[in-house]
């Protein structure tokens, strides 16, 4: 019984805790950010495996976050508000080469973030190159560039 | 500040009359909202840890003495299932006979506990009816008896206990195990 209840309380307390934390802890930017996703595996799997070293358990852990995983997605598909509650919503943060400050800030995200965005997806050099720079859900930036034939 | 300048029926809005994107400010600003709700929550259960109400802590640590000051149990009030806990008691010197003194502990907390060690060792365990009886060799003078019981707590949620000197008196204990 407690395979299913372990596995069940660590699947929710993580989605819960990575939903309040926002977008860019699971966004690995730094190495530092990935060093800390791996600290948080090691340090949850202690507690999940609970010194049952059973494959009985093993499995059981396993079908129990599959099984949440499959549950919630039916949720999400049958029930629109809930896809935002869980997954969370894009967000423009750069619109026309100017950075919406307040947005990026509640996201705690700066400049630095954007334009690194820029040159590592787009090869862009400046702001102004930018026309539209997406916070996604994942904590990663999408940018789309300023197409140069429009003249904008 | 930018505004949606349309919006579809399957959530998606046209920002800027060209990009399609499933963004909702209204939701976003809610969201916001929640999430500093939710780090205060977090904190403030870094500070109650950090006290000792999630076991382990200033706040957690208790004495449990009788009125005769014979003996006294110093224990936290608040632990966790499986995590390395600590039962220190404190004997006065008048509670030794004939070389030994004879402590008890009962026998309902000692089923919800597994005890690792215990410093010093006893010289003889026996039981006595919901009582196992711990005896101890203590030459004879005027220091107080000091037995340290190291042990983990098996099972979640309150727990009391009572422990006491043979034939002598008594304190309980009332903790809170955490899963």
């Amino acid at each position: 019984m407690d395979s299913v209840v372990r596995g069940a309380a660590i699947y929710l307390f993580l989605l819960l805790v990575f939903r309040i934390s926002g977008k860019r802890t699971l966004s690995q930017v730094t190495t530092f950010d990935f060093l800390l996703l791996l600290i948080i595996s090691e340090t949850v799997q202690e507690a999940m495996v609970n010194d049952d070293h059973s494959l009985t358990h093993a499995a059981l852990l396993v079908i129990t976050l599959v099984g949440i995983d499959i549950g919630l997605s039916l949720v999400k598909r049958y029930w629109k508000a809930a896809e935002k509650v869980l997954d969370d919503i894009p967000l423009v943060i750069v619109e026309n080469g100017r950075l919406l400050e307040d947005r990026a800030r509640k996201c705690r995200v700066d400049l630095g973030d954007v334009l690194h965005a820029a040159r590592e997806l787009q090869g862009l050099e400046r702001l102004d190159q930018i026309k539209f720079a997406v916070l996604e859900r994942n904590g990663g930036i999408s940018i789309v560039p300023k197409s140069e034939s429009a003249g904008d | 500040m930018s505004r949606d300048r349309s919006r579809f029926d399957d959530g998606f809005a046209l920002i800027d009359g060209s990009l399609q994107l499933e963004q909702d400010l209204r939701f976003q600003r809610r969201q916001w909202i929640a999430q500093r709700i939710g780090w205060g929550i977090l904190w403030a259960l870094m500070a109650a840890a950090l006290a000792g109400l999630l076991g382990r802590g200033p706040l957690s640590k208790r004495t449990a003495v009788d009125p005769s000051g014979t003996i006294a149990v110093e224990y936290d009030r608040f632990q966790r299932e499986r995590a390395k806990s600590e039962l220190h008691l404190t004997i006065s010197p008048a509670a030794v006979r004939d070389g030994r003194v004879q402590i008890w502990i009962d026998d309902a907390y000692l089923r919800r506990v597994q005890i690792d060690t215990i410093s010093p060792p006893p010289v003889a365990v026996r039981m006595e009816g919901t009582r196992q009886v711990y005896a101890f060799a203590v030459e004879p003078s005027a220091t107080p008896v000091r037995i340290s019981l190291h042990y983990e707590h098996q099972s979640v949620g309150s727990l009391d206990g009572r422990v006491g000197i043979a034939g002598g008196p008594e304190v309980s204990l009332s903790q809170f195990v955490y899963p």
